[in-house]
């Protein structure tokens, strides 16, 4: 069975109670404006919540944390044997909580990889840098050797997650140079 | 799709772009396919945000028609066109400023047609309700099932017909929550 949705129709704000089956498009009974779902498996799973491990039989694997519950997997970290309650999915593997805490705390490898909430992005850095120096004169005594050196440190950082690109770095050294020919020249004038 | 070379040299992870980028010169949103998993970038300055929803917990995506194209239209009409060849007009005593002023709104009116209907994208989890607020065009959403059908977190299924609660009786349940269901 479906999960319940109350929804708030945005055209005439109704509220709907749902029980969407499948996907398709549901139109308000008030305003007939048609609401779209798009539902994925997780849609018409079963809410109740609990996480069912069984009791391990006589000779049977059973769970590193748990010993009376049978083992269903097997982490891919340390290799204990996990019962459902342990087992963590992980980018396509399955990992135990010992193993996911300290892969998110190393910071690096496929866990910290999945979980990383921001990067540093030296490349885009470098190229704000040198846009600044440009809107703000002055600034550009110090944004220019900063925008320079992350320029370059951006040829041997890892950069955006999604896109990662080189041209936000070379545009911030042809700015750059220009801002410092530029003060160059207007100084020794 | 985009490869990213870790700093071990290995490439780790796949991306498929939904959205074009939008917003300012310092904080810009884009909405990206990864792996299991939908990627909501928020890019400040100099550091990428990222929201990650997993696609084993995302219920659904709940999609309806949104006004932005019209508003595009009468604000590029308006404040990109009309007011600014008005200026100009005044400023110059000719007609030849303020006509060829009109090539920039009449091309971005272009652009806001041939970008398609404007919609909201709702993201729907067992715990939360989250506007897509990357997303905005209905073919931009159309890339977004087309990536998560290509990913299988999707089954293509025809629309079936599904139950909607009574319609209200009175105008004053208009806009009431339910009462809880049983």
């Amino acid at each position: 069975m479906a999960n319940r949705w109350q929804q708030a129709c945005p055209g005439c704000d109704l509220y709907l109670e749902l029980e969407p089956v499948d996907s398709g498009v549901l139109p308000c009974p008030s305003c007939r404006m048609p609401i779209e779902y798009v539902l994925l498996p997780a849609a018409t799973r079963h809410a109740s919540g609990a996480v069912r491990s069984e009791r391990a039989s006589e000779g049977e694997a059973s769970c590193f944390q748990h010993p009376h519950k049978r083992a269903t997997q097997e982490c891919a970290g340390c290799g204990r044997y996990l019962c459902p309650l342990c087992a963590v999915s992980v980018a396509g593997t399955c990992v135990c909580p010992e193993c996911l805490r300290t892969g998110k705390r190393s910071g690096k490898g496929p866990i910290a990889e999945r979980f990383k909430g921001n990067r540093f992005v030296p490349a885009d850095a470098a190229m704000t840098l040198s846009v600044l120096g440009l809107i703000i004169l002055p600034a550009a005594f110090l944004t220019v050797p900063a925008a320079l050196t992350l320029a370059v440190l951006s040829f041997f950082r890892e950069g955006s997650l999604v896109n990662p690109r080189r041209w936000p770095a070379w545009v911030a050294i042809a700015l750059s140079l220009f801002e410092a020919f530029f003060w160059t020249y207007t100084l020794l004038r | 799709m985009t490869t990213v070379a870790t700093a071990s040299g290995a490439t780790s992870k796949r991306y498929q772009r939904i959205t074009r980028t939008r917003g300012s010169l310092l904080t810009k949103h884009s909405l990206w396919v990864g792996e299991g998993e939908l990627l909501w970038m928020d890019f400040s300055a100099m550091q990428e945000h990222y929201r990650r929803f997993f696609l084993e917990d995302v219920q659904a995506l709940v999609v309806y028609p949104s006004r932005r194209r019209a508003r595009l239209r009468w604000v590029v009409s308006v404040l990109g066109g009309l007011l600014p060849s008005l200026l100009l007009w005044w400023m110059t005593s000719t007609v030849v400023w303020p006509v060829a002023w009109w090539i920039i709104p009449v091309s971005l009116l272009v652009w806001n047609e041939w970008a398609g209907p404007s919609v909201t994208v709702t993201l729907v989890t067992a715990v939360q309700r989250l506007e897509l607020r990357p997303l905005k065009r209905r073919r931009e959403f159309d890339a977004l099932r087309a990536a998560l059908l290509a990913a299988g977190a999707l089954t293509p299924t025809p629309p079936p017909a599904a139950e909607v609660s009574t319609p209200p009786t009175s105008p004053g349940e208009v806009g009431e929550a339910p009462a809880p269901a049983p």
